[in-house]
C-alpha cells in the first residue's frame, strides 16, 4: 500500500483529502505545518507522496519543500495551494516541487495526479 | 440657524455602553438643543416685536405689515429650526461615526469569525457522513458480493446436478425404449407361437377321426370275430382292445385340443394384459421428468450470467458511489478557501479598525495622523491576496474605478491589476 503525507493548516482540508486518499486505498500520514512534517520526515517518515499547503504558520510550504528535498532527494512533492500565482510556482519548482494544484482539486483529478507521479500507485 | 447646531455633544464611545444606548442618548441631546434654540429665537422675536410697539408710533404706515411680515419669517425660521433637528454638523457626524467604526468593524471580526467556525464544523461534519456512507456502502458491497458469490456456487453445483440428472432421465428413457422394443418383440414371437399352437388343432381333429375310423374298424372286426366263432374269440379281445384304445385316443385328442384352445386363449390373455401395460405412462413419464430436468437446467444456466450481471452492476454501481464521494469530498476545499479570503477579510477590516480610530482620535486632536494611509493600506491586501479570485475582485474594482475619469488613481491600482492577470493553470506537472 502506497503512503502519502499531507500538510496542511486546514483541518477541512486535511479530513477531506485523507478520506479521499484512504478510500482509493492509499495510506496517510498528516502534519498541520511544516515545521511539524519536517520534524516527522527528519525522524525517519519515508512517504511514497508529499501533499503540502504553501501558506501555513511556522514554516510554510515552500520552505518545506526546500528542506524536505534534502531529506528525500526522490520522494516527489505536490503544492497543493489557493496561490495560483506564476512566481511561486517557479520557487517551487526550482525547490524540487513535483507539481502544482490549485484549490480546489476535484477528488477524482487529484487521484489521477497521485497515480501519475507515485510509481506503481 | 445652522450654527445652533454646532453645539459641541459628547458622544465619546465607551466600552460598556451599547450602540443603541449611544443612539438614544444623541437623540435625546439633540431635541434638548432644538426646542432650546427655538425658544431662545421665539423669546428674541417677542422682545423685538415688544420694544418696536414701543418706539413705533401706531398709527404708522406699514407698522402692522411690517411686524406680519417679520413674524411670518420668525416662524419660517423656527420651523426650519424643527424640522432641521436631524441634521449634523458634518465634523460632528465624522466624529461620531469615526468613534463608533470601531465597534462596527469589531462586530464584523466577530462575525466573520463565527461563519469560518461554523463553516468549519459543517465540513467536517460533512466529511464525516461521506466517510459514513462510504464504509456503510463498502460493508453492503462486500454482504452482496458474499451473497452473489454463494449463489453463484450454488447455481453451478444444482446446475451440475440437473445436468447429471438430466442425463440419467435420458439414460433411463432409452433405457426404457429399448425395454418396451424388447417386449413388443417378445410378445410378436409369443403371438407366432400361439398361432404355431392354435395350428396343431387340425391335428387333434385328424387324430379324433382316426381314432373314429378305428373305433368303426375295431367293431367291424368284433362282429367278424363273432362270425368266426371259436377261433376268432382271440381276435375278438383285440378288436375289443383296439376299441378301447380308439376311444382313449378320441378323448386324449378332445383334450389335446381343449388343451391347445386354452393355452392359445391363456396366452392370448397374458398378450392383451401386456398390451394393457405397454399402454401405461411409463416412457411418457419419463420423458417429461427429462423435460422438467432440462427446463431446470435452461434456468440455472439463465441465472448464473445474471447473478454475474448483478455482481458487476453492483461492482460499477460501488465506483460510481466511491467516484460521487471522492469528488463531494474534493468539493469540501471551498471551505478552506472561503476561510483563507475570510481570515484576510477579519485582518483588513483589524486594520480598518485601527486606522479609524486613529481617524477619530485626529479628528478629536487627541492624536496626530494615522502612520499609514488608507491607499497604503489597501496596498498592503494586495500583497496578501492568496487566491486568483481576490485579485480578480480587487482589479474588477479598480477597473471600473478607472473608468470613471474624475476618480483618482490610488497609488495600488496598476500593481494589483498586474497580480490578477498572472493566473497560471490548475494543474501543473514540472
Amino acid at each position: 500500500m502506497k503512503s502519502v503525507f499531507l500538510v496542511d493548516d486546514s483541518t477541512t482540508m486535511l479530513m477531506s483529502l485523507k478520506s479521499t486518499l484512504e478510500i482509493s486505498g492509499y495510506k496517510v500520514e498528516t502534519a498541520p505545518d511544516g515545521q511539524q512534517a519536517l520534524t516527522k520526515i527528519k525522524g525517519g517518515l519515508k512517504p511514497d507522496l508529499i501533499i503540502t499547503d504553501i501558506n501555513m504558520p511556522h514554516m510554510d510550504g515552500l520552505t518545506l519543500i526546500s528542506e524536505a528535498r534534502k531529506v528525500l532527494r526522490f520522494t516527489p512533492i505536490l503544492a497543493l495551494t489557493t496561490e495560483s500565482q506564476q512566481g511561486k510556482r517557479d520557487e517551487a519548482k526550482k525547490l524540487g516541487a513535483t507539481g502544482w494544484l490549485v484549490k480546489p482539486v476535484s477528488g477524482s483529478d487529484l487521484i489521477k495526479i497521485v497515480k501519475q507521479v507515485v510509481p506503481g500507485a | 440657524m445652522d450654527q445652533q447646531d454646532n453645539t459641541p455633544i459628547d458622544v465619546e464611545p465607551s466600552d460598556s455602553s451599547s450602540l443603541a444606548d449611544k443612539a438614544r442618548e444623541y437623540a435625546r441631546k439633540r431635541l434638548v438643543v432644538t426646542w432650546a434654540s427655538r425658544s431662545v429665537v421665539l423669546a428674541a422675536w417677542a422682545l423685538i416685536v415688544w420694544g418696536l410697539l414701543q418706539v413705533w408710533p401706531p398709527n404708522s404706515a406699514w407698522r402692522t405689515e411690517l411686524l406680519a411680515l417679520g413674524s411670518v419669517v420668525v416662524g419660517m425660521l423656527t420651523a426650519n429650526i424643527r424640522f432641521s433637528r436631524q441634521k449634523v454638523s458634518v465634523p460632528d457626524l465624522i466624529s461620531d461615526d469615526l468613534g463608533l467604526l470601531e465597534q462596527c468593524f469589531a462586530i464584523l471580526q466577530k462575525q466573520v469569525t463565527v461563519t469560518i467556525r461554523t463553516s468549519e464544523a459543517a465540513v467536517l461534519e460533512m466529511v464525516d457522513r461521506l466517510n459514513r456512507v462510504h464504509r456503510l456502502s463498502a460493508e453492503l458491497q462486500e454482504r452482496i458480493a458474499t451473497a452473489v458469490e454463494h449463489s453463484q456456487v450454488l447455481s453451478r453445483s444444482s446446475l451440475n446436478e440437473a445436468d447429471r440428472n438430466g442425463q440419467a432421465l435420458q439414460s433411463l428413457t432409452a433405457h426404457q425404449k429399448s425395454f418396451v422394443e424388447a417386449r413388443r418383440q417378445n410378445q410378436d414371437r409369443i403371438r407366432k407361437v400361439v398361432d404355431q399352437v392354435r395350428h396343431l388343432t387340425p391335428l387333434a381333429a385328424l387324430i379324433a377321426d382316426i381314432s373314429r375310423q378305428t373305433n368303426l374298424l375295431s367293431i367291424n372286426a368284433s362282429i367278424e370275430a363273432a362270425r368266426a366263432g371259436a377261433e376268432g374269440a382271440g381276435f375278438k379281445v383285440v378288436a375289443a382292445e383296439v376299441r378301447r384304445l380308439s376311444a382313449q385316443t378320441s378323448e386324449a385328442a378332445a383334450q389335446i385340443s381343449q388343451g391347445i384352445t386354452m393355452v392359445a386363449q391363456a396366452i392370448d390373455g397374458e398378450l392383451e394384459s401386456a398390451s394393457q401395460l405397454e399402454s401405461d405412462t411409463a416412457s411418457e413419464q419419463f420423458t417429461e421428468l427429462a423435460r422438467h430436468v432440462s427446463e431446470i437446467s435452461e434456468r440455472l444456466t439463465e441465472v448464473v450470467p445474471y447473478l454475474v450481471d448483478l455482481s458487476k452492476s453492483m461492482d460499477d454501481g460501488m465506483r460510481e458511489v466511491t467516484c460521487d464521494i471522492i469528488n463531494a469530498l474534493g468539493n469540501m476545499q471551498f471551505q478552506d478557501i472561503n476561510r483563507q479570503v475570510l481570515e484576510q477579510v477579519e485582518t483588513a477590516l483589524g486594520s480598518l479598525s485601527d486606522h479609524s480610530a486613529a481617524l477619530y482620535k485626529l479628528v478629536g486632536g487627541k492624536a496626530p495622523p494615522p502612520p499609514q494611509k488608507l491607499e497604503e493600506l489597501m496596498a498592503r491586501w494586495t500583497t496578501n491576496y492568496v487566491t486568483h479570485s481576490q485579485r480578480a475582485a480587487h482589479a474588477e474594482v479598480e477597473r471600473a474605478k478607472l473608468e470613471k475619469p474624475d476618480a483618482p488613481l490610488s497609488k495600488t491600482e496598476a500593481p494589483a491589476l498586474e497580480l490578477a492577470e498572472t493566473e497560471g493553470p490548475k494543474i501543473e506537472l514540472f
